[in-house]
């Protein structure tokens, strides 16, 4: 209300109008054009995936020999694959998993990364030392070696995958925190609220953190696409996710023996693989201008 | 061949390049205009809309004259300048205006022959030594490439001619400072051989942007002496912009007050200071503590702030911080107009500015 | 090499002088050295001695203005007058406390008397907090009252530096620069401190809106009676706010004493320098001015000169400056300086001083 007054006084009329629509956070999100591209490559599909259980459409799993390979018409809109699996539903059960896979690695990596860089940026040389060596060394691998590497020890599994790629994100979530820190640990406010006597505590809780959360956010957001990636990667080298359960990189994987006949077995669940990546890239963005708090009129 | 002009800097040993002996100088060349600015628009197309941050500028320049544009940030005098050598930006984009020099329009200009004229006839330096040298460049590389460009000349000779720029701007051991990278030297010494750089095809006009301010006061001092020294050397007129009234006093011949992407004042400088006719520029003034005399027990104090170039008034830009503003100064912008001999004001109320003589016009008082 | 001696809180600055007044807080012998290491494996440990012994008196009520070039190590020092920085050695004291090497028990106890306000506005304030938030964070960590207390505080520091309530919910980029350096100054007044340390409050800010905080810093030491420490390179402004003033060279303080001491007869040659640097925005006293320009450049605080700091730039240097560092003593008229020809170089009142360099120098190396 009162963020009005001054700084719009030179604007005229039409800033009141479009002010209702900035002020609340649901309408500055949704204002950003970004976040409108993002909404709409990846809000139906994420719809679709999550109410797919209740649609009247055949289960992922079962078995229909009599119409195996069947192209998309009414009844199989995706087509059926060599088992006469319906691939509508299995496509919207992978999606399900990669989201979740997706969402569930971003988050244990932005977590960790911020926590762990924090410490590396603002607890002293020798912790800073020890953990940069980490991150170092595991930066050293190539990421999908890592992962495969990780997958080889714990096994193939849905947990099991999150975790190994977290493992592989987390060191590059913990090198940007770090210097987002240390970038901050000499800007004049942080010494201001060190004349305060703000303990170290406050001054990660109330300046490092929210001053580094949103660009931290936004590599989430492609660390989500990310692993959505590399969990279709890993399930195409039989690496991931066992069959018969469904997932966009089994489902992949399972086609491309028929590519010539029935083109709609992999291609449709690679083209999901393309929209969520593409959408969540323009949600990183859109998410950038909405966390910056000087887009806030 | 330009570079023929190039003198030799033993001058008389006392004289200082700023004071007296310029005025001198001008007389001769009162009459011929250098460099004529005319109607010049500048905009910013933003998501906040508009910035009009040049609003039809004109400005004269005689040849060898030292014209100061004053303005706080904000008041589109750097933007002004540069779009002299069309160097403003996307979303900035000229809208109107011409700038006559020696015939040719800057602001026409394109391609290969806007190239010709960048950085010979008309040169820049910037407010930030360390920015505006190539961090990965010899000092050497970036000061032989203008000259073998602009004015051709042979490796050796550009070699040499460099050696000399760099004595002519006062760097010690230049031979040595020659090879170096442009971190090995100090702030001073790299404002130092900006000058040299912009000083090497002998300019008709130089723009310095804020060329001081980035510089410690003993040093400032040097850096203007040696502008003032090498700009008479070699006859270039300077366009000189600056927010410090007292580098203005000391260097100028002529100044322009901006504000609000308008030139609201302009005039020679002793008149300007003795006799202003605009109220910013008197509360300017007024609002600067002295070195010297008296100390009052507040200091004249201009309220508000500078306005927002997105939504500049339809009256006069000044008018919400002028004492002196009424219902007309709200409505219509006004005219900016001769108030004496080479002295416009662009003031509905000049005469009742000029009028004030010793009193102040911006109380002290809250 | 500086004097250390053993830190008694109750000798007075000038050594033994009975002085009518002691002052509120007292720095003796203070000094700050950076190990600079070079290099990967062979480290050399060079110390870099950014302040190097240095004494001062801030009396109750009163402004220090500290001036001089950057790298002379003034902001170092105000860091260490707030404990941003701890000092290698010497004292700070306060209400009879030494604060040079306190406890964090007892930091917290000087946080509440020393506070400090920052050069560049937009860079003091967290852009994710609102104003408010900004300035009752002291208030809040320190647990000294409710928030509903709080909430009443922050309204009535607003008022007191001019601005309104309903700003207190918005965020710093939605403020001019003026504003948010109110609210800096708002800020380090939360806590009712005794000595408040200004680093260059004004260089950000844009000409017309400095001479608005200038006085409002004036308003707010006549009614609180609180102390300031003026830290700037603008000796107008320091001469204008302050009523001692000191002047640093690398690391050390080179003269200091009583404004009009300083202004109107400065007895160090780099004070002389500095003043006649400085622009006059007056056109007709800048032509009649004769100009001392300073030669060279602040010498690197890592590698000084021997004897007295200043003798590579200093136009009356002897062969004596080299071999022996001049103390800090006191003159006839109430001030301090620090050079082996002070008396031999004074001025007369009342006029800027000028060198004679030549007769002068030769009269000193008769």
């Amino acid at each position: 209300m009162a963020t009005a007054g001054i700084a719009l006084r030179r604007s005229g009329a039409w800033v009141e109008t479009v002010k209702d629509l900035r002020t609340s956070t649901a309408g500055r999100f949704f204002s950003n054009r970004s976040n409108q591209i993002a909404v709409l490559f990846i809000g139906p599909v994420v719809v679709l995936a999550l109410i797919a259980q209740w649609l009247p459409i055949q289960e992922p799993l079962e078995i229909n020999i009599v119409d195996r390979f069947q192209s998309p018409s009414l009844g199989h809109p995706f087509g059926t694959d060599g088992l006469g699996r319906d691939l509508l539903s299995r496509t919207l059960a992978g999606l399900r998993l990669s989201l979740w896979i997706g969402f569930a690695a971003a988050m244990i990596a932005l977590t960790l990364g911020v926590i762990i860089g924090t410490m590396a940026g603002f607890m002293g040389r020798g912790v800073d030392r020890a953990i940069s060596v980490v991150t170092d060394v595991m930066l050293s691998f190539p990421t999908l070696l890592l992962v495969i590497g990780v997958v080889a020890v714990m096994g193939p599994g849905v947990t099991q995958i999150i975790i190994a790629i977290a493992v592989a994100d987390t060191p590059r979530a913990i090198r940007l925190q770090r210097s987002l820190a240390m970038g901050l640990r000499s800007r004049p406010y942080m010494d201001a609220a060190r004349l305060a006597s703000a303990p170290t505590r406050w001054i990660l809780v109330r300046h490092v953190i929210p001053n580094t959360i949103a660009p931290m956010i936004v590599v989430a957001t492609l660390y989500a696409s990310n692993a959505i990636q590399a969990e279709a990667a890993l399930s195409f080298l039989g690496l991931g996710i066992v069959p018969p359960e469904p997932s966009l990189g089994n489902l992949v994987a399972d086609g491309r023996n028929y590519l010539q006949n029935a083109w709609w077995i992999s291609t449709i669940p690679g083209l999901c693989i393309a929209i969520v990546a593409i959408g969540l890239h323009f949600l990183s963005d859109g998410v950038r201008d909405f966390l910056d708090p000087r887009q806030r009129s | 061949m330009l570079a023929t002009k190039f003198r030799s800097r033993n001058g008389p040993p006392n004289a200082s390049s700023l004071n007296h002996g310029n005025m001198a100088h001008l007389m001769q060349s009162e009459k011929n205009t250098l460099l004529s600015v005319r109607d010049l628009s500048v905009e910013f197309h933003t998501a906040r809309g508009v910035v009009k941050a040049v609003n039809s500028v004109s400005l004269d320049i005689k040849a060898g004259e030292r014209l100061a544009i004053v303005g706080e940030s904000g008041s589109g005098k750097s933007i002004m300048s540069m779009s002299l050598l069309q160097l403003v930006q996307y979303p900035g984009r000229i809208t109107s205006g011409s700038a006559m020099l020696e015939g040719t329009d800057l602001l026409a200009l394109k391609g290969k022959k806007l190239r010709a004229v960048r950085g010979s006839k008309v040169t820049m330096i910037f407010q930030d030594p360390m920015t505006s040298l190539n961090p990965v460049l010899r000092v050497s590389e970036q000061l032989i490439a203008p000259m073998r460009r602009h004015l051709h000349l042979g490796q050796r000779e550009a070699k040499e001619r460099g050696l000399k720029l760099l004595a002519q701007v006062g760097i010690p051991d230049a031979e040595g400072n020659f090879n170096n990278y442009p971190h090995e030297l100090s702030g001073g010494m790299r404002q130092r051989v900006l000058i040299a750089m912009a000083m090497a095809c002998s300019p008709r006009l130089l723009i310095a942007d804020e060329p001081t301010t980035a510089l410690d006061v003993t040093i400032q001092a040097q850096i203007i002496e040696l502008l003032a020294k090498v700009s008479k050397e070699e006859g270039s007129s300077v366009l000189f912009v600056t927010h410090d009234m007292g580098l203005v006093a000391r260097f100028a011949d002529r100044v322009a007050v901006m504000y609000g992407g308008r030139i609201i004042e302009s005039g020679p400088t002793d008149q300007m200071f003795e006799n202003p006719h605009h109220p910013y520029t008197r509360g300017l003034l007024e609002s600067i503590p002295s070195i010297t005399g008296e100390r009052p027990e507040r200091l004249s104090q201009i309220e508000g702030t500078p306005p927002d170039l997105a939504f500049l008034p339809k009256g006069c830009s000044f008018a919400d911080r002028c004492p002196l503003s009424d219902e007309v100064c709200i409505e219509t912008q006004p005219a900016s107009l001769t108030v004496a001999s080479d002295h416009t004001a662009a003031c509905h109320h000049s005469d009742v500015v000029a009028s004030l003589g010793e009193r102040r016009l911006f109380d002290a008082e809250n | 090499m500086q004097k250390t001696e053993a830190l008694s809180p109750t000798e007075p600055a000038d050594g033994g002088d009975a002085q009518a007044t002691t002052p509120l807080l007292r720095v003796r012998g203070i000094q700050k050295h950076f190990a600079s290491s070079q290099g990967l494996f062979r480290r050399s440990h060079r110390v870099v001695r950014a302040v190097d012994g240095v004494d001062l008196d801030i009396e109750a009520g009163k402004t220090l203005g500290l001036v001089g070039e950057s790298g002379c190590g003034k902001t170092t020092l105000g860091r260490m007058l707030v404990r941003l920085d701890s000092p290698t050695s010497g004292g700070i004291i306060l209400d009879g406390h030494n604060y040079g090497a306190a406890t964090s028990h007892e930091l917290k106890q000087y946080r509440q008397l020393v506070q400090m306000v920052f050069q560049d506005p937009m860079a003091s304030l967290d852009p994710r907090m609102t104003i408010g938030q900004s300035i009752s964070e002291p208030l809040t960590v320190m647990r000294i009252c409710t928030k509903k207390e709080a909430h009443k505080r922050v309204h009535s520091l607003m008022q007191s530096v001019g601005l309104p309530e309903e700003m207190a919910n918005r965020y710093p980029h939605q403020l001019s620069g003026g504003q948010r350096q109110r609210v800096g100054i708002a800020r380090a007044l939360a806590l009712e401190p005794k000595v408040i340390v200004l680093d260059e409050p004004t260089s950000a800010l844009d000409v017309s809106v400095r001479a608005q905080v200038i006085n409002l810093l004036r308003d707010l030491q006549r009614d609180t009676g609180i102390s300031f420490v003026f830290i700037s390179h603008d000796l107008s402004t320091v001469r204008y706010i302050s009523h001692e003033v000191a002047v640093m060279y690398l690391g050390t303080i080179v003269e200091r004493g009583p404004v009009d001491q300083i202004f109107e007869s400065p007895r160090h040659p780099y004070t002389r320098a500095l003043l006649a640097a400085i622009p006059i925005p007056d056109p007709r006293k800048e032509k009649e001015r004769q100009r001392y320009v300073l030669t060279g450049e602040l010498p690197s605080p890592a590698n000084p000169p021997s004897g007295c700091a200043f003798r590579t730039r200093c136009p009356i240097v002897t062969d004596f400056c080299a071999e022996s560092a001049p103390q800090l003593e006191r003159t006839e008229d109430g001030g301090y300086v620090a050079c082996h020809f002070a008396s031999l170089a004074k001025s007369e009142s009342g006029s800027l001083p000028v060198f004679t360099d030549v007769r002068l120098k030769e009269s000193i190396q008769q």
